[in-house]
């Protein structure tokens, strides 16, 4: 009996590392969720600032090219909000005070010049020569954090840096984002990451404005059964591939569709269509095809051949076609109805084309069918003359100017002249209302290395 | 004879105790130039895992732990690069994955590569992410659905207006808060991260959306369903 005594204490031991250990597994559970829910909190601060810093660079641009004063006023004032914003979205990500000083002294400088300019402005005195040149340097300081700013993403995004991370060494933080990126072994990491250099354009015109109805569709409901048949013809067809149609639900809403799914045998690379027909009218509202592209093979310009005929087939006359931008090996393509010769912003569609092999792979016509009609649109009260007197004299290669028609808030449309020009490598959208000649809107035109142009 | 024995246990049980809580604790305060091997954890091994997966020698979980295929990638990378394959992640292999450890060397060449002009690729990767978090085994459609959701809540009044607003809510999205939403991202999820960006929306609208196989907030059921793609439902 006496022998086997030794045992008690073996036994309170092993007991005791059951416990600890199940202790410890909580813990690290905890620590762990604890760990991911502070990383999240710093990405949403970092990308805010990122797209506030985006934001302060475009307006800064756009503040260089703006002349009607109650115009400036309210874009200084929205870029001192964003340095306000990008202020406090930058104290909370976890770096030295050190590292980011000359960050926040920019940032700082930037609001409080803002907000004297947006009194200024407000008060009905435009900004001088001067004033001018300060903007422009911030505007260039703006873009060098822009793209710091970028860089740093690209690894966070990457996966080769996290925010937790720039805590445990935050002496080199942003500091440590150029020389990163110049490595080049960091250039093949992701082929899939790479830059998308792409239009943000704050348009035009391309959000969703939430209109309450669709003024486009007409005639009556139509069938699951009509659907399908509309579906199938509506695709584009390779030779000897059989398509079956299928309804596999309906989608409610603002603009009611039947949802059909097509496959097609044999299939290339798992193809598979899924289409919104409306339910009223039965259009095709939009198209998705889940293949992926190959390589790229076509030009821009032949696939945007490719898209204006797809549409002509498909019955769509006098749409113009009016910017484009090119992602990896796909290019979308937007197009816009005309009425007259005035273009007309709401009604759009767009048109994805496959650069591999030309194939039509997405189309999203909600907007047209959602704005659409045949309108009565004022006469203009001024010549195109005379609008472009309005702009500004800094603006070069300026071109004629065209009236088109354009979405102010949901439900207002004005008729406005619509001007391209050019300040330094920047290009411009300028928009003067044809009856009033008041500024209504001021796009920056982005280009980037494919090609994205205003056509 | 006997308190000697029991002393000895306690003391053979408590050194036990200690090295384990070393070994368990001693992967994370160190920084990347960490030697890793069969047997180690944490956000290094993700890092590791990550980056062979993308290039195609890792075909495992990328779990943050290395395990036997990890090890097997790791002497796969090292046999292509020129290293000696001991399947352990030392200075060298870090510098061939384009990590090296000694960041100081680069301090000299800063330039301030200023990208010119605005771009949405930071909002593409991010919406991607969720995208692969909450819908990989959706179709396409189901895809773009989920981006789709994600931009309509920037538009809503009832949400944060940027699309990192949207995501890093907390709690808003399962596959955010349990961090799973930093898994390598699939061609098609990005495929319908731009889809959704450039305005596709299968859903007409949608604000929410769940998985009604999964115990889910009665609350939810009150909204207004537009429809179901796959094993969601959409609703607004």
């Amino acid at each position: 009996m006496r022998k086997y005594r030794w045992i008690f204490p073996i036994a309170v031991g092993i007991l005791l590392l059951a416990g600890v250990g199940f202790w410890g597994y909580g813990q690290m559970v905890s620590r762990q969720a604890a760990e991911t829910a502070l990383n999240n909190k710093y990405n949403l601060a970092f990308y805010n600032l990122l797209n506030n810093v985006q934001n302060m660079e475009v307006m800064l641009s756009k503040s260089l090219v703006g002349e009607e004063t109650h115009q400036d006023s309210q874009l200084f004032m929205r870029l001192w909000q964003e340095s306000l914003a990008a202020q406090s979205n930058l104290g909370q990500i976890p770096v030295t005070e050190a590292s980011v000083a000359r960050t926040i002294k920019f940032l700082n400088q930037l609001g409080a010049y803002s907000q004297s300019l947006a009194a200024q402005t407000a008060g009905g005195s435009s900004k001088n020569d001067d004033q001018w040149q300060t903007l422009n340097k911030l505007y260039k300081q703006a873009q060098t954090l822009n793209g710091e700013l970028r860089n740093v993403e690209s690894s966070l995004s990457s996966g080769t840096l996290t925010l937790s991370e720039l805590k445990r060494d935050s002496r080199y933080v942003l500091r440590r984002a150029g020389p990163q990126l110049a490595n080049s072994n960091f250039q093949v990491i992701d082929r899939n990451m790479q830059q998308y250099p792409t239009l943000i354009y704050d348009g035009p015109f391309s959000d969703h404005i939430a209109r309450k109805t669709p003024v486009g569709l007409e005639g009556s409901q139509v069938s699951s059964d009509q659907a399908r048949d509309i579906s199938l013809k509506f695709i584009e067809r390779r030779p000897n591939t059989t398509y079956i149609a299928n309804v596999a639900g309906t989608v409610n809403g603002r603009l009611p569709v039947y949802r059909v799914d097509i496959s097609p045998r044999p299939a290339q690379n798992g193809e598979k269509i899924t289409m919104g027909v409306s339910s009223r009218g039965g259009k095709v509202v939009w198209m998705l095809n889940s293949r992926s592209p190959g390589t790229a093979a076509l030009k821009v310009r032949e696939a945007g051949d490719i898209a204006g005929r797809f549409l002509e087939d498909r019955g769509f006359k006098d749409m113009e076609s009016t910017y484009y931008e090119v992602r990896d090996a796909v290019a979308v393509f937007n197009y816009a109805a005309t009425q007259g010769k005035i273009i007309l912003y709401p009604d759009q569609i767009k048109v994805t084309v496959s650069l591999d092999n030309g194939q039509v792979v997405g189309y999203d016509a909600a907007n047209y069918w959602m704005a659409h009609r045949a309108r009565t649109l004022p006469q203009p009260r001024l010549t195109a003359a005379e609008a472009r007197a309005k702009l500004s004299p800094r603006l070069e290669d300026v071109t004629p100017g065209r009236l088109a028609l354009i979405p102010k808030t949901v439900d207002n449309e004005v008729l406005a002249y619509e001007f391209q020009g050019r300040l330094d490598k920047d290009v411009f959208l300028v928009y003067i209302d044809a009856l009033t000649g008041e500024e209504v809107k001021l796009l920056k035109v982005i280009k980037t290395n494919n090609g994205v142009l205003t056509m | 004879m006997y308190l000697r024995r029991a002393i000895k246990t306690f003391l053979i049980i408590g050194a036990l105790l200690v090295s384990g809580m070393v070994i368990w604790r001693g992967g994370e305060a160190l920084g990347q130039s960490t030697v890793l091997y069969w047997g180690s954890s944490g956000p290094e091994v993700t890092k590791v895992q990550a980056l062979l997966n993308r290039w195609g020698y890792y075909t495992g979980p990328v779990d943050g732990y290395y395990s036997g295929k990890t090890f097997k990638a790791v002497q796969d990378f090292q046999r292509k690069n020129g290293l000696a394959p001991d399947g352990v992640v030392g200075p060298n292999t870090w510098a061939s994955l384009g990590l090296p450890a000694v960041r100081q060397s680069a301090y000299g060449t800063y330039s301030s590569g200023a990208s010119r002009g605005a771009s949405d690729r930071d909002s593409v990767n991010l919406l991607a992410r969720v995208i692969e978090g909450e819908a990989a085994d959706e179709s396409y459609a189901g895809k773009v659905a989920v981006g789709a959701v994600i931009l309509n809540r920037t538009q809503s009044g009832a949400f944060p207006s940027s699309i990192a607003g949207v995501i890093f809510q907390p709690s808003a999205f399962e596959s955010v808060s349990n961090g799973q939403y930093t898994r390598p991202v699939s061609d098609e999820s990005l495929r319908a991260a731009q889809a959704a960006i450039s305005g596709f929306d299968p859903t007409n609208g949608a604000i929410f959306f769940w998985n009604p196989y999964k115990p889910v907030n009665a609350w939810i059921w009150s909204r207004q369903v537009l429809t179901q793609i796959g094993r969601h439902i959409f609703a607004r």
